[in-house]
């Protein structure tokens, strides 16, 4: 047999080598201070490697159990929709009265998207935070709705500097926060929560954005509009 | 095999997974993200045709969306995350019963197997992380069962010695 203490240590730890080739080497051991060496190094690695293990969190768990549900139900297969059936009757005509009301309320403003609030969607769906700055304060705490913060970076939006913030749910519904020390412009079309300077809302495609303009200038974006509200209500803005 | 049986098998082999993805990632953020990823991926898989070996099924299906998401980061822009909240807790709880590593150990230990060559660190999260089986390893990355060996073998060693460096040098 080779001397090559690598490999035969290698093999011997593997369970690879003949049983009679084991029995020498496990001999060979014993007088051989270069593979004694190799067999220790490799335990003491796996050793290490094995303690860092770690179980799954519950907030992993649910993750799981809510995306198979989700998933469950967006799926094609229509007899995978399960409730949500009833929705469609209702919800296509809402939805379509929606998006004529959209395209007809940006007709009349004939007012352009501002480029801050098209940059933040766009960065939304891309799945992009604003920039790769420390953000100048913490990510605000949405435990109470599940929501965990995944990520946070600080960047510029046409001259405003935005922090921003964004969130996973169970589900794995993604909801964004974008903080400025400055107002966002308010976005053609929207509809006033509470007053001409109170909060606002739109919708831009599958997007929510919802805009508080005190006691921060904030936007909250999401495709699940009911989570945005939350969101903003959670934060204390609406 | 409906979805009931899907989510019973992902989660019965959702530990294993949780920690191939933490060795295969720099963040437990980025880890639990590949484990959804994995978990749709798998899914919509098992639905057109549920697996004979669903554990070594899942891994593979981790290990590319690991492969695919390296290259997706590599074009985009760097997030940063604050480690002041985004801290990994649970690598400082450490970790498995018996652990008799400190926090900082973690932590050295999860450095050095990301410092590993591609081939060491995925022989290594699916051995000693993910626990599976030599056999398993070598269909899962689609190497000969030796050179998944060798693999783990020199991985294993680095891991040693980098850690004996530290102790040595008083970290």
């Amino acid at each position: 047999m080779r001397h090559d203490p690598e490999s035969d240590a290698a093999r011997f730890l593997g369970g690879v080598m003949p049983v009679e080739d084991s029995h020498a080497f496990s001999a060979h051991l014993l007088r051989c201070a270069d593979c004694w060496s190799e067999i220790e190094q490799a335990r003491r690695g796996r050793s290490l490697a094995e303690s860092v293990r770690t179980a799954a969190s519950p907030a992993l768990r649910d993750r799981v159990r809510g995306l198979v549900d989700a998933d469950r139900l967006d799926a094609g297969d229509p007899a995978r929709r399960g409730p949500r059936r009833w929705l469609l009757p209702v919800g296509l005509p809402v939805a379509a009265a929606a998006a004529i009301a959209l395209i007809v309320a940006l007709a009349s403003s004939g007012t352009p998207e501002p480029p801050s609030l098209r940059q933040a969607v766009a960065d939304y769906t891309a799945e992009r935070l604003p920039g790769a700055q420390l953000p100048e304060q913490r990510a605000p705490d949405l435990t109470a709705l599940r929501l965990q913060p995944v990520g946070a970076g600080g960047g510029s939006y046409a001259g405003l500097e935005v922090d921003g913030f964004a969130y996973l749910d169970p589900a794995g519904r993604r909801v964004v926060l974008y903080m400025s020390d400055d107002p966002f412009p308010e976005a053609p079309g929207a509809q006033q929560l509470s007053g001409d300077d109170g909060p606002w809302v739109v919708r831009r495609g599958d997007v929510t954005i919802l805009c508080a303009r005190l006691p921060h200038a904030l936007l909250v974006v999401g495709q699940d509009d009911r989570l945005v509200r939350s969101t903003a209500q959670a934060l204390g803005v609406l | 095999m409906d979805d009931g049986d899907f989510l019973d098998a992902f989660t019965e082999h959702l530990d294993r997974l949780h920690n191939l993805a933490r060795g295969l990632t720099g963040s437990p953020q980025d880890a639990e993200d590949l484990v959804s990823e994995t978990c749709l991926l798998a899914l919509r898989g098992w639905r057109r045709n549920p697996p004979d070996d669903p554990a070594a099924w899942f891994a593979t299906i981790c290990l590319n969306a690991a492969r695919s998401s390296y290259r997706r980061r590599a074009a985009r822009p760097v997030e940063v995350t604050g480690e002041d909240w985004l801290l990994d807790r649970a690598d400082e709880r450490a970790d498995t019963a018996g652990s008799a590593l400190s926090s900082i150990e973690v932590r050295r230990v999860r450095e050095a197997v990301g410092q590993l060559p591609a081939p060491q660190l995925e022989a290594i999260a699916l051995m000693d992380l993910g626990g599976y089986t030599a056999a398993q390893t070598a269909r899962i990355v689609g190497a000969p069962r030796g050179t998944v060996l060798a693999r783990v073998h020199r991985g294993r060693k680095v891991l040693a010695r980098a850690l004996a460096d530290d102790r040595e040098g008083g970290r």
